[in-house]
């Protein structure tokens, strides 16, 4: 299976969508937003708990941040401790509270505390609307709360405790989604956000009428402070959803939120201060002031403008270079399943056709539409529906399988052999495949295996034939010679009975009957070992063929007349190699006997091409060119057997050897100067010929 | 009835090879009393006393000279009963045959002949063949009585 399967698959629509490729655009950093929830609840809590020291022992810095502000009530503080534990049990479960409660219980808890937070802010603000004052900012340090400031006791502020009520109602709604999939947690968070960013300007710009309502007392700096770190620990809480998916989200839209919202909130109040405080100094007067706040804020939105423009621009040069790509995967896609010769499919993990290429009309019938959602189980030949389901198996616990076949029932009822080729894709949940019509290769296959039967068979036949030539030819040397031997047995036993009365003519005749038989036994002899030299294996190896030569010359005692040099090594049978130098040799030794003490045999030996050459030439009496190619012929004979003695088998059983390795043997003459022959072997492998592949040169021939 | 002690039984089917072997050994003196039989039923008619030779009393040959191919029963079967019955088991046992093939060879070895030679046509060889295993076994070898 091609690695490309996995881009196709999901291209077509069979995988996961190209989310991955748009997620990591230029736009989102990889901001952990749990943990700026948790930053947020742990600067309540450390800010809450410095409070409460400060009351407890009357440290005014712990209060009240500078001295001379106001001091954050001890029941704000509980409220944002409170709110603290609430957002904290709400969060991802490896907060350090969230350990030891189980979910729900996790919920009810931070519901509860979320409830309190609202209750107290209703209770004051209670006492601030109606006149209802239950006093609920004095529970805590009733008698240091009128010494704190002389001028003004410490009470909570009004719009600390609209701050309050809407922190504990968006803490206790915080995964409330309306139907439209708006989060009322986050319009509640980003209102306290907008309480505590009024009371922080107000500090910053030194604006009382944002940092209290009327003449009540005003919001504390640690409680502005508080407010907009938990406003924003609640908005961040839930960032899957609501508003918080659209900012973590991989759209253009949240991108440009990302990085506008937070400059502009930033630069626009650092501006106004900036022009404030100037004109405060006497740097500037209020004309000055405005036309250089304005021409800041023009340069700083043109410059915000047209980073982001420069960043969406990329960001969209490079979404559609991603949509091109996939374009292009899923044309090439669209491509490849409507014209490949093989059924190229996704099968779901209930064994369901997901998606079926073009070619399955072709090769099963159906249509892709047709077998979309059906099992293919349907289709496999009842005989394999076993063995394909574990092949299935296998290859889903990760083992591609790529010599798998099955037989397939098409829609006309034919059945014919599919190849697979599958994979399981883990993050798919499917098999792809591809399917291959194998008709045509086990046709092949079965064709191939009835010429093996075929080949069988002639193979016994052979090896019958060979068992009958070898009855025959026990029952020629059997059977043929006792005959002979009776034949010789009684003209010897006349002789020896009758020699006396008998004159020279009659004991020639006696002769000659004994002579002829012991020729025949010499001929029957040689037919038999002619014959055993096809039934023997050729077994090569490597041999030091001037050594063989050597011993050969030595043990027919030749070696005044043989003369050889260095001869190249063979690789052949040694037995038979040796036999061929007997043969060879006697040969030459009989016709150049003659000449007597002047006789000369030189033996001679080179590396061709491929092959290895042996020569011997002998300077004896030679033969007539004109019957060469009866040379090597079964009984036959260039001379009478009273020139020379012989049976004619000696260079048969040569030239059968030298075929056997698969070489050739020649021979050239000329009477009265002498004969040479030559043989050549392959170098490497001498093969073993099938006894048939050699001419026929059979004895029926020989005597015609 | 014969109550002359055999020295040879020759187990021959050719009526030929069998005279050619009895005149051999006659002649060079190896032995003069032969029973000739023609083939390995008749054989073992002869050395277990049984069918024509049930009333046989002159005790077991000195040694047995076995041609190989013969009807009815071979010499290989021959060989075979004679080797597995104690009381033939020690007389030395000659296989001649007409040709020298291996499998007959290795086994007549196996079922313990105790010589295997090969009749050549040459007779004079022939001859000489025949006398130097009757010499052999008849006199230069020495048998357990």
């Amino acid at each position: 299976m091609p690695h490309g399967m996995r881009l196709d698959a999901a291209a077509c629509g069979m995988g996961r969508p190209f989310r991955s490729c748009i997620t990591d655009g230029p736009i989102v950093p990889g901001v952990r937003l749990d943990l700026i929830s948790a930053a947020s609840v742990r600067l309540a809590l450390v800010v809450a708990g410095l409070v409460l020291i400060g009351w407890t022992w009357d440290i005014g810095p712990l209060k009240s941040v500078l001295p001379g502000f106001v001091s954050m009530n001890p029941m704000t503080a509980v409220a944002f401790v409170l709110a603290a534990l609430s957002l904290s049990l709400q969060s991802s479960p490896d907060g350090a509270l969230a350990r030891t409660s189980s979910s729900t219980r996790r919920k009810a808890i931070a519901r509860l505390a979320a409830g309190t937070v609202v209750a107290i802010g209703l209770l004051r603000l209670a006492a601030v609307a109606m006149g209802v004052d239950t006093g609920v900012d004095q529970w805590l340090f009733a008698g240091r709360l009128v010494g704190d400031n002389p001028l003004m006791p410490n009470r909570m502020a009004p719009n600390t405790a609209i701050g309050l009520v809407l922190l504990g109602v968006a803490l206790a709604t915080l995964d409330a989604t309306t139907r439209r999939g708006r989060r009322p947690a986050e319009l509640l968070s980003t209102a306290v956000f907008v309480v505590s960013l009024l009371a922080l300007t107000g500090y910053a710009y030194r604006v009382p009428e944002f940092t209290g309502v009327a003449n009540f007392i005003p919001m504390a700096l640690p409680t502005a402070a508080v407010f907009a770190s938990l406003a924003i620990g609640v908005f961040v809480a839930r960032p899957d959803s609501g508003m918080m998916a659209v900012l973590t989200g991989p759209s253009l839209g949240g991108a440009m939120a990302r990085r506008l919202l937070p400059s502009m909130v930033l630069a626009l109040l650092l501006l106004g201060w900036l022009r404030l405080e100037g004109e405060r100094q006497g740097l500037y007067g209020m004309e000055l002031g405005v036309a250089l706040y304005t021409l800041a804020n023009i340069a700083i939105f043109a410059a915000l403008v047209g980073w982001s423009a420069s960043a969406l621009h990329r960001a969209e040069v490079e979404r559609d270079g991603v949509a091109a790509v996939r374009d292009q995967a899923l044309a090439l896609n669209r491509m490849i399943m409507d014209n490949s010769l093989d059924v190229i499919c996704a099968i779901d993990a209930d064994g369901r056709f997901v998606k079926v290429s073009m070619a399955s009309a072709q090769l099963w019938g159906y249509a892709p539409a047709e077998l979309v959602g059906r099992a293919y189980a349907e289709l496999v030949h009842p005989d394999d529906a076993i063995k394909t389901t574990v092949a299935a198996e296998v290859i889903r616990s990760g083992q591609p399988t790529v010599d798998f076949s099955n037989r397939y029932v098409c829609k006309d009822g034919r059945v014919i052999d599919i190849d697979w080729s599958s994979v399981w894709s883990v993050t798919d949940g499917m098999w792809f495949s591809v399917a291959r019509d194998a008709t045509r290769r086990k046709q092949t296959e079965r064709a191939i295996a009835s010429l093996n039967a075929e080949l069988a068979v002639n193979a016994e036949q052979l090896q019958q034939s060979n068992h009958e030539l070898e009855a025959f030819s026990y029952s020629i040397s059997h059977d043929l010679r006792a005959p002979l031997r009776h034949i010789d047995g009684y003209a010897r036993m006349l002789q020896e009975d009758a020699g006396d009365q008998l004159d020279a003519e009659m004991r020639r005749y006696l002769d000659t009957i004994s002579d002829s038989a012991r020729q025949m036994g010499a001929l029957i002899d040689d037919l038999l070992a002619f014959s055993r030299l096809g039934r023997k294996a050729v077994e090569c190896t490597e041999i030091d063929m001037q050594d063989l030569v050597g011993r050969v010359v030595h043990e027919v005692g030749a070696e005044e007349r043989v003369s050889f040099g260095a001869l190249p090594p063979a690789f052949a049978d040694p037995v038979l190699l040796k036999q061929v130098w007997v043969n060879l040799l006697s040969n030459a030794l009989k016709y150049s006997a003659p000449r007597g003490d002047g006789a000369r045999i030189e033996i001679s030996g080179e590396h061709g091409d491929g092959i290895v050459r042996y020569r011997i030439c002998d300077n004896g009496v030679g033969f007539d060119m004109r019957y060469v190619d009866k040379l090597f012929g079964v009984f036959q004979r260039l001379h009478s057997p009273d020139e020379f003695e012989g049976t004619g088998v000696g260079l048969a059983i040569v030239q059968r050897i030298v075929i056997r390795h698969g070489g050739t043997i020649s021979a050239e003459a000329e009477p009265g100067r002498g004969a040479i022959f030559t043989f050549e072997l392959p170098i490497i492998g001498g093969q073993d010929v099938p006894e048939q592949d050699i001419p026929a040169v059979s004895a029926t021939e020989a005597s015609a | 009835m014969n109550y002359q002690h055999v020295e040879i039984l020759l187990v021959e089917d050719s009526s030929a090879d069998a005279e050619m072997t009895m005149r051999t050994l006659k002649r060079r003196g190896i032995a003069n009393n032969i029973q000739w039989v023609r083939d390995g039923v008749e054989a073992l008619d002869y050395l277990f006393c049984t069918g024509d030779y049930a009333d046989r009393i002159n005790g077991y040959p000195k040694m047995v000279l076995l041609d190989l191919k013969m009807p009815k029963m071979d010499g290989l079967q021959v060989l075979e009963r004679m080797k597995q019955d104690p009381h033939t088991k020690t007389i030395p046992v000659v296989m001649m045959t007409s040709s020298r093939e291996e499998g007959d060879l290795v086994a007549s070895y196996r079922l313990g002949v105790n010589s295997f030679v090969v009749k050549p046509v040459d007779f004079g060889e022939f001859a000489e063949t025949v006398a130097q295993v009757g010499m052999y076994w008849m006199i230069a070898n020495e048998a357990p009585d």
